[in-house]
This record gives C-alpha cells, structure tokens and sequence, in this order.
C-alpha cells in the first residue's frame, strides 16, 4: 500500500460517512424538509465548522453530506466545470469521506453539487441539485440587517426591492441584474437563486429535480421542490430576458449553451467556449458520430 | 377665578359630548396613551380621537411631547400605557398595541402614512424622485413600468416638482422639494391617515407657505385625515379643524380649532396664542 | 468509474506538496517541536484555543505548526476538528471565586481581601527587544514564595453587598450552545457572550477602543481582571456526584460602569464581563467593554448608533473564521457571473450609442 492511499483509509476510519455525524445530519435533514415545505423560505441551521473556509462551498458540501448515500454517483462543478480547483477539491473531499462514484457526466449523476451554474442537460426526476450559496438573502444589499430583512419577507415586504429594479430600468433601460437575480418562488417568497447567470434562471422553473441551496457561513438552507412554479422578477412591461454572449462554441460549436470568453491572443482577440464542460463533451460526441 | 374654572369644565363637557357623538365611526382613537423615557415623562395620560377627513392639529413648545405621542399613535413607538385603535378599510377595530408587528406594518403601509420633519428621514436618498413615489405602489402590486411611471410623473406635477427632474435624487433637491416629494410618496397610494411632524418645520416663511397650502388643498380634494404636529399656530389655524394643546407630556386643552384659538382656557393656551398674536 | 485527472488536480497537489516543503524551512535547522511552541509560545497558543473554542494545548500547538505561524489558519483547523468531536456533556458552570489566581488585580480598589497579585505580565517592561534572548539557554529563575491560598473573592462582590453593583440575575435558562443553534437576533447575553469569548481579538480590541473614543461611551474601570487556575466539573449520572475532569486556564475580567438610574431603580454600577481560554488578558478586557456596550437595550439607554452597541452588527462580524473565508473567497473563479456582466454592460453601452446618435 503506497503512503497516499493508506492515509487516505486512515480518514475513512476517523470521520463518519460523508465526514459529519449522524446527529448533525439529522439537525440537516431536518431543516431540509421544513425547506421543501416552505419552497424559499431560509430555514436557520446550526451550520458546523468544515474543514473548507466559509464562503468555499461550507452550505453545499454540509447539505451534500446530509443526503449523501453509498449507492448516491457525485458529480461537483463549478463555473459549470468539472475541472475547476474548487470543485475539485470538493469532490475529492467525497470521495475520501465517503467513498462515493462520482462521475461527469449530468446525466449519469444523482447528486450534483454547483458553484454558479445549473448544468445544461436537463436535469431528472430524482435527480438532487445542490447550490452553494454565498449570500442567501436576496434583500441583503438593500437591507443590511438581518432582523429586518426576515421581517420584510414576513410581510411580503417587497416594494424595494422592485425600487431597485425599477430605478435600474430609469438609469440604463434594463434590469442592471446580470447574475443572482432574484426570483419568486411558488408566488412566494423572493428567493435567491445563488450567483447564476441569470441566463440559468429559466432552468429553475418547473425543475423535475430537487434544488436544495445551502449557505453555510449566514446558517441557512432553503430548497425549491420539484415541479415548483420559479418566476424572475420583472415588470410586464420590461419581461425578464435570459442572456448569453450572442456566439457559438468554438469546440462543440453549439449555439444555446451559456459560452465563457477567453482571450486567446495577446492582440486581445476573442474566443467562445461552452462553460458546461460535461455538454460540450457530449455534443462534440453528437457532432462526431452525425459526420460517421 | 370662578369663572374661569367654570368655564373650563363646561368646554370639558361639550368636548365629551362630542367624542360620544363621534364615537359610530371614529377612524382613529388613541386613549391614555403614556410613554417615558426612564424617569423623563415622553407624554401621560393622552386621549384623542379622529373622524374621517378630519384634521386635527397637536400644538405646544418645543419639548412637550409632541413628536412622541405621534410616534407612539402611529406605531413607531412602543406604548408603556394605553391603547390605539384604527377603525380600518373593513370596519374591523384594530388595536396597535395588541396586534402582531406584521399586521401593524401592513397598516402603516396601507392605511396609514407619517411625514417626518426631516425629509432625509422619510425619504430615500439615494433613489431618485420617481422610484421613491413608485416605492409604496410596488409594495402594494403595481407591476407595470411604464404605469408606475406615469403616476408618479403625476404626483410630481401635483406637488409642483418639474415632470423633469423624475430621475434626480432627492439629495439634488431644494428643502421645499423635498418636503414636497415625501408628501407625494406618502400620498400615493391614498391612505386613510396620515401624521405629519412639523412638515414645514426646517423651511423659511415663503416655502411653508406654499407647502401648507398644497397640503390644504390634498387633504380636501383626497379626503384624507390627518395629524399634524407643530409648535406654530398658524399652521394648525390653516389646516386644523380640531387641535389638542400639550404641555409636559400632559393634553392640557383640546377643542375646535377656533375656539380654542379665540378663547384659549388654559393659562398656557393663552400665553401661546398671545405670544402668537405679539409676533 | 473513471475520472480524468485534470490539470486542476494536479495544480493542487502540486500546490500543497511545495507549502509543505517551505513550511518545514531549512532541513539544516531543527524542527520545530509541539512542546516548544507550547512551552514558549504561550499566549499564541491561548489565543488559538480561546478562538478555536477547544481548549487543548498540544492540538492547538499542532495546529500553530502546521499553519506556519498563522493563528487566524490554526484557529481554523481546531474550530473544523472541533465539529467532528461528539459533544458527550456539559460540564458544570466554573467556579471562577475559587480560582487559583496566577494574576489578580483591581483597578477601583487600592487594597481588596486576597491581595493585588501582579502575576506572569507584560504590564510595567519595558518595551526594549532584549538581546539576551539571543543567546540565551539558560532558564531564568524568579524568586519563589509558597503559595498563598488565601481566598481571593471577586472584587465586585463587595459593592454588590453595598447594592451599589447591578445584581446579575439567574433567569433559570439553559445558555444557548451557538454552535449547536442558528443565532437568531435579538439574542440572549449567554449567545452575545459565547461569540465575543470566540470572537476575533483585533475585531474586539478596535471595537472596545472604539467605545472608549466616545462611540458609546461607558465608562469602565477595571473592577478586577484575574487568571488562574479552575476546575472543570461533570456531573456523572451513574455516580450521581460530580467529578473534577480537567483543570484549565482562564482569564476573566468584570468591570464596573456607571448606570444613570431609571424611573424604578436608584442609580447603580453595572457590569461588563469577559471570559476567555488561557492567558488572554487583552481579549477578555475587551469583550468587558463591548458587552457592557451592547446592553443598552436591557439598561434603558439611549442608542446612539455606535457600531459597539450594534448587537447584529458585533456579532455577526467578530468571528474571524466566517471573516477569513468569505473574505478570501473572492479568490476563487468567478468567471461566469463575471461573463454574465460583461455581456450586460455591453449590451448597454450600445444601447446608450444608439440613444445618443438619435
Ligand atoms: N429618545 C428620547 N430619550 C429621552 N428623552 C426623550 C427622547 N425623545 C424625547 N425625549 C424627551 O421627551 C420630551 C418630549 O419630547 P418630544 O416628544 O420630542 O417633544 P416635542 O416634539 O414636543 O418637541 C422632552 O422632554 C424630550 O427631552
Ligand atoms: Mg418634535
Ligand atoms: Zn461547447
């Protein structure tokens, strides 16, 4: 047995099953299903110290290990990537705390954790999302304190936060909201919806899959179950608009997946790149056997 | 002596009388409202009623309780004595001091609305003329842009702010535009009350002038009720039809306005409304 | 199943082997051990516990080692094993009268039952780097006297006699664990207290100082501030007593503010209270200072809008672990939502273009 493996045997003896104890898993589950049944509401959790920093992914990870089952095929991303440090890290923490499949592939997983993004592939019935989720109150930036905030939802109290919208509209003549935009959930509360694109926004309606949202840093999850009515807020007369850079894929040359820039010259020259490497893959795959 | 005793009583009745008569369909009812603050009495002891479309005014010098018995009536404040009641939209009779914080709230946002003083307390800032008039809109549903514009274009032209200056902050804004804006955001949605604490307080003679006459004319062209406190008689003179006279916390006359004006009972009474007259 | 390892994986091996490698500095030196740094570095090692919130030497000096001298890192490696320690039972609440003092002192009183007792501090050196310890190998000996077990009451104790001292009152609650429930605010003086002792000392100490330069004032003076030796008691069920189980270092300090006295109560003195693990003289002052700050509200006073009264605002800020990470979060990609505003900004400017040329 080679040194790495053997340590990392070592870990899956001293911590439990997907690292946290069961009593705190249960304290999780437990906030989870008053969150399934207040879809948007931010049930406080007493979040635990992980061993990640706050603000890494804390909320997902302790919201991933709570639902976490032997049989359960992982698959983490960020910025839509597989491959990206962050996720990286975080899939590996799984599969050394419980050893688990994990997989790339959208299709293939029961479980997806995410930084930022929803995948393309649409997603399934018994399929769970996982957010991570930086700042969970959508009226954070216009409401500082906590206390009031909570009050603010209680009430429906939602008139700022279309002021915001609305004085985005009279300075620019768009909703200046590019990414976290903030959506309604079941007629609801406002919810928000992570820092996605708001090109993804969309993909939360009406989604056959579980949407779980975890902030560990601010204590709280709340969820989206299946089939859930999910509106971005709007004016009827300035419509949401989903939004990605007007180009196609420079690899798999698909035009409807959201594309990340990169700049590929020193001349500052352009290039576009699906940020979902899982459907890039797979359409590069179509495209090959369509040419056979 | 006697006769000025005597005379204070018999207006006492009459005042009595009267609050029987209205009590059908008061709107609003504050009774034995008192508030300290540690061992400084805020205000003790006050009743006061208010009919629908009515105006009454709270007059008294600086320091006399004024701005808290407002605060306290409106909800802002929490009462250490004493009850307030809203005859709402439902003819339900709603108690500030027994309902829940989020059903207070709903009130103040729906039937109710408060002029601070200091408009940088009752308005925002940092949002321009148009989103703080289209604010209490939104809260209550209004999702159409180009609508929520247009009123608010309105109520600009209402309270004479130039239609143009829709996208400009209030911090960009004269004192009298100011005071003119909060009145239009608070007026917006047409509630039924509305308490106001010396609004024209911080503005020099001309602006107050002005101001008072275009909250004359709202109040009676919108048939709204209102509370407005001031230290100036000639405000309440113009705009009350009612006023209540504070001193020390204490309501120490109360009455219709002109009575109370001409034939002030009360020692203090008189000493204001002379002072008045002198200047 | 099959994962391809990606450059990022290996970025991040890569990465952690190179830290390792530079951690352990120069192999012509010898390592570092756990007993030196918690021989010797004393009061980094309480800091690390009292913020860390375990109370264990030899990890938290581990921990000192491993993040290379980064108590803000070491915190947070004894705050994340911490989480995966079962929580068996509470001990009873510490008897801090009967602590054995290594420190004592009293600002307010020039002679008090017990004694002043200056103990092990910094207090009255001075501030000259001193060259000795360059060389030095010998250990320096300070004169010995028998312990005095004197009994050392709280100081305060004796103006609660006179009345003068608010008394604090036992509102029959079990102290919320803030690390076993959400906080939610208002919140309770146990839950306030619990995340100052864990709080960030540089947070802490600005915030303290703060209230001392006029952003709520309150006066405090130093009724005593002690250090010592306590023991820690767990009532066992199945001997039906309790038993001593560890015996720890704590520093605690109260301290005396003046009260303007309300409609039903003659002016008093109140009380602002610091506990922290091991020698943490600065921190447990200003967690005094901030939660007699931050009782406005329960004494009647005014709120003058000063950050130390500020509960939400103290508390949600002063633990340096949710600091560091969300802070240093903003290191991570960010690319899509950056993606996302690009396109935005692009589509707007071109709209103005279009709106001007008009
Ligand atoms: N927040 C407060 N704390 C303590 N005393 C106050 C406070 N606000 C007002 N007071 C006192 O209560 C009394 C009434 O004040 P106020 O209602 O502001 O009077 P007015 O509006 O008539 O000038 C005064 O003696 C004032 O000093
Ligand atoms: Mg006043
Ligand atoms: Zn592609």
């Amino acid at each position: 047995m080679n040194e790495m493996s053997k340590n990392e045997n070592l870990d899956i003896q001293i911590y439990n099953f997907a690292y946290l104890d069961e009593n705190t898993k249960r304290m999780i589950r437990r906030a989870l299903l008053k969150a399934l049944c207040i879809p948007g509401y931010q049930v406080p959790f007493s979040s635990r110290e992980m061993p990640m920093p706050y603000g890494w992914g804390t909320g997902g990870i302790q919201v991933t290990s709570a639902c976490l089952i032997p049989k359960d095929i992982l698959k983490v991303i960020d910025q839509g990537a597989d491959d990206t440090t962050n996720a990286v890290s975080i899939r590996k923490f799984f599969q050394k705390t419980a050893n688990v499949a994990v997989t790339e592939k959208t299709s293939d997983a029961s479980l997806i954790q995410t930084r930022h993004r929803i995948p393309e592939t649409k997603l399934k019935e018994k399929q769970i999302l996982v957010y991570q989720v930086p700042i969970p109150e959508p009226l954070r930036f216009l409401e500082p304190r906590e206390t009031e905030t909570r009050k603010m939802h209680a009430l429906s109290e939602y008139g700022l936060m279309y002021v915001k919208l609305y004085e985005d509209i009279a300075k620019h003549g768009h909703i200046e909201t590019a990414y976290a935009y903030p959506v309604k959930t079941n007629g609801n509360y406002v919810t928000d919806p992570s820092p996605i694109p708001k090109f993804d926004n969309p993909k939360m309606n009406n989604s056959p899959a579980i949407q779980l949202f975890g902030a560990g840093r601010e204590q709280r999850i709340y969820a989206i179950p299946p089939y859930t009515n999910v509106k971005s807020l709007d004016f009827e007369d300035y419509p949401f608009e989903a939004m990605k850079a007007n180009f196609k894929c420079s690899i798999c040359g698909s035009s409807d997946s959201y594309l990340d820039e990169i700049i590929v010259s020193d001349d500052g020259k352009r290039s576009y790149i699906c940020s979902d490497t899982d459907y890039c893959k797979e359409q590069t795959k179509l495209n090959s056997k369509k040419e056979d | 002596m006697f006769r000025h005793r005597l005379l204070q009583r018999t207006n006492q009745i009459k005042f009595k009388k009267r609050r029987l008569i209205m009590k059908q369909n008061f709107l609003f009812q504050a009774s034995n409202i008192s508030k300290y603050y540690g061992q400084n009495i805020g205000c003790k002891n006050v009743s006061l009623d208010i009919n629908p479309g009515e105006v009454l005014g709270i007059v008294g010098e600086s320091g006399s309780g004024k701005s808290t018995l407002l605060n306290c009536i409106y909800g802002n404040l929490e009462v250490d004595e004493g009850d307030i009641f809203l005859n709402d939209k439902s003819k339900t009779i709603l108690n500030f001091t027994k309902i829940s914080e989020p059903k207070l709230r709903l009130i103040q946002r729906s039937d109710l609305a408060f002029v601070h003083q200091n408009p940088r307390d009752g308005l925002r800032m940092n949002i321009s003329a148009g989103g703080n008039i289209g604010e209490r809109l939104m809260a209550i549903g209004h999702r159409n842009y180009g609508e929520i514009r247009q009123i608010a274009a309105n109520w600009l032209e209402k309270v004479e702010i130039d239609v143009s200056r829709i996208d400009d902050k209030p911090s960009t804004f004269s004192g009298g535009m100011q005071q003119r804006l909060q009145i239009a955001r608070n007026l917006v949605t047409r509630p039924r009350l509305i308490f106001m604490d010396e609004p024209t307080g911080g503005l020099d003679v001309s602006v107050q002038a002005k101001i008072l006459d275009l909250l004359r004319n709202l109040v009676r062209e919108l048939g709204i009720a209102a509370v407005i406190v001031t230290h100036d008689l000639a405000v309440v003179r113009l705009l009350a039809d009612r006023i209540i006279v504070m001193q020390n916390g204490n309501v120490i006359e109360a009455g219709l306005c002109d009575q109370v004006l001409d034939d002030p009972q009360h020692k203090y009474s008189q000493l204001l409304v002379s002072s008045v007259l002198q200047v | 199943m099959y994962v391809a390892v990606k450059g990022g994986e290996v970025a991040i091996d890569n990465a952690h082997s190179w830290m390792s490698e530079i951690r352990r500095g120069d192999t012509s030196i010898p390592n570092i051990t756990l007993d030196q740094i918690s021989e010797q570095l004393t009061l980094g090692v309480d800091r690390v516990m009292s913020e860390g919130s375990l109370y264990d030497k030899d990890l938290a000096a581990l921990a000192i080692k491993q993040s290379r001298g980064d108590l803000i890192e070491a915190i947070f490696l004894l705050r994340a094993y911490r989480t995966t320690l079962t929580r068996f039972s509470y001990s009873k609440p510490v008897n801090t009268a009967n602590m054995t003092c290594l420190r004592r002192i009293s600002a307010t009183f020039k002679d008090i039952p017990g004694g002043q007792k200056l103990g092990p501090t910094f207090d009255y050196t001075h501030r000259l780097l001193d060259f000795k310890l360059l060389a030095e190998n010998e250990a320096p000996i300070s004169p010995t006297k028998k312990y005095n077990d004197n009994k050392m009451p709280h100081v305060l104790s004796f103006l609660n006699q006179e009345d003068l001292m608010q008394n604090e009152k036992d509102n029959n609650l079990d102290p919320i664990d803030i690390t076993r429930e959400p906080i939610s605010y208002p919140t309770s003086r146990s839950a306030r207290l619990q995340a100052l002792s864990r709080g960030d000392e540089g947070f802490l100490l600005g915030l303290a100082y703060s209230t001392q330069r006029g952003y709520a004032r309150n006066h405090a003076f130093v009724g005593e501030l002690r250090i010592g030796i306590v023991d820690i008691e767990l009532y066992i069920p199945e001997l039906g007593f309790e038993i001593n189980v560890a015996e720890i270092i704590l520093t605690e300090c109260e301290t005396v503010n003046q009260f303007q006295g309300s409609k039903i109560e003659p002016p008093q003195f109140t009380r602002g209270y610091g506990l922290v693990f091991g020698q943490t003289e600065r921190k447990a002052l200003a967690m005094a200072l901030i939660d007699r700050a931050l009782r406005w509200k329960e004494l009647g006073e005014d709120y003058s809008g000063a950050p130390a009264q500020d509960e939400e605002f103290v508390i949600s800020h002063c633990d340096n672990i949710q600091a560091t990470g969300f802070l240093e979060h903003i290191k991570l990609p960010h690319y899509v939502d950056f993606q996302s505003e690009l396109e935005l900004i692009r589509k707007i400017r071109a709209d103005a273009k279009v709106n001007m040329k008009r």
